[in-house]
């Protein structure tokens, strides 16, 4: 197979010799791809959520009174 | 029996609610007293990623608790109403009944006492609040320690300035004194070189060769509030004006910040290894999307002085 990257027009064009019913294509996506941390804003809602049940949960069982 | 009226049940459960309102109020006012300690203990030219940080860490977090606060007064309300109308619709239901005695404390005379797997259970539920709320604070102290470390360290942004005056810098390496960078380069992308430095893509120039050289980096380091923050955590307070300092094959490079963009990773644009002369520094940015890896980037473009 041989590959042609046209930079202008952002498109990569693909020869094949042979065609194959079991060839898959997929994208790779245009950068390292790794992720280069994790969604902050997430986490921050998860740590909210777990402490609310906690204290939801410890309320419930008289641990303590709010 | 005494009837209550549905204004005077609303009236009871806004008032007992609106003390919820003082959590946050707090956590505004304590959060704001650091930024500004921050902000009156360091050099104006320090001041710039105070602001941002004031906004991420202050200011979002005490309107989103507010806002979650009275969507759930709201909820409470519409359930009390309901309620009400439920009883006004069907008298005859056995759960008034109950909910009457719980309310005038009549369940407490004819408690029976609990049994063992009763009493297991309870314990079980209090393990499990505990963990959770350990597991939240944790989380929250994990991914809040990088802007608690920029607020408090005012003289190790001195001390990075006076490390690129001096230039004794061994190796390829990148000091951003204002975001507390100070991290090696390292050659080409993988897991384990992201979590030992930055990452140059080796298909882009190198500093001082004349392209746009992309240095990526982690926004946010393994789990655990006892390690230290990750390299590029608050690339978020860079401004425009903002000097990056790289050293790299034993020259020292000057390049000032011009913009700062966000980006989706299947934008070309974000590793454009074909235009002119400047540095990219890429790390990932927070989202509203329900995932904890975000396909968003930070993209930071800096030009040679």
């Amino acid at each position: 197979m041989t590959l042609t990257v046209n930079t202008v027009n952002n498109t990569i064009t693909g020869t094949v010799s042979s065609l194959s019913p079991f060839s898959i294509g997929y994208y790779l996506g245009s950068g390292s791809g790794y992720a280069t941390g994790a969604n902050t804003k997430m986490i921050a809602i998860l740590a909210l959520l777990a402490i609310s049940a906690g204290l939801f949960i410890l309320r419930k069982n008289k641990w303590i009174k709010v | 029996m005494e009837a209550v009226t549905l204004s005077a049940k609303i009236r009871d459960k806004i008032k007992k609610s609106l003390k919820w309102y003082s959590y946050p109020l707090i956590y505004f006012l304590v959060t704001s007293l650091v930024c500004a300690y921050a902000w009156y203990t360091r050099p104006i030219p320090h001041r710039a990623g105070i602001k941002i940080v004031f906004k991420t860490i202050s200011v979002i977090p005490t309107l989103i608790w507010i806002g979650a606060t009275t969507l759930w007064i709201v909820a409470a309300v519409i359930i009390v109403g309901i309620a009400y109308w439920l009883q006004k619709r069907f008298p005859q239901l056995a759960i008034w009944n109950k909910a009457e005695r719980v309310s005038h404390g009549a369940s407490s005379d004819i408690k029976a006492p609990a049994s063992l797997w009763r009493r297991i259970a309870n314990a079980s539920l209090s393990v499990l609040g505990i963990l959770l709320i350990v597991t939240g604070l944790s989380l929250a102290i994990w991914i809040s320690r990088p802007y608690i470390t920029l607020l408090l360290s005012t003289s190790k942004i001195e001390a990075l300035e006076n490390k690129v005056k001096l230039g004794r810098v061994q190796g390829n390496r990148i000091i951003i004194p204002t975001a507390l960078v100070d991290v090696p380069i390292l050659e080409g992308v993988s897991i384990g070189q992201l979590s030992q430095g930055v990452c140059h893509i080796s298909q882009s120039p190198s500093p001082g060769e004349g392209g746009n050289c992309i240095i990526e980096g982690h926004n946010l380091a393994e789990f655990g509030w006892w390690r230290p923050q990750s390299f590029f955590s608050m690339l978020e307070v860079l401004d425009k004006g903002t000097p990056i300092y790289i050293f790299y094959g034993g020259k020292k490079y000057i390049y000032t910040v011009k913009e700062k963009n966000y980006k989706s990773i299947n934008d070309p644009k974000l590793y454009d290894i074909t235009l002119g002369e400047r540095l990219t520094l890429i790390t990932c940015v927070s989202t509203w999307s329900p995932t904890i890896y975000t396909n968003r980037r930070t993209m930071i473009t800096a030009y040679p002085q």
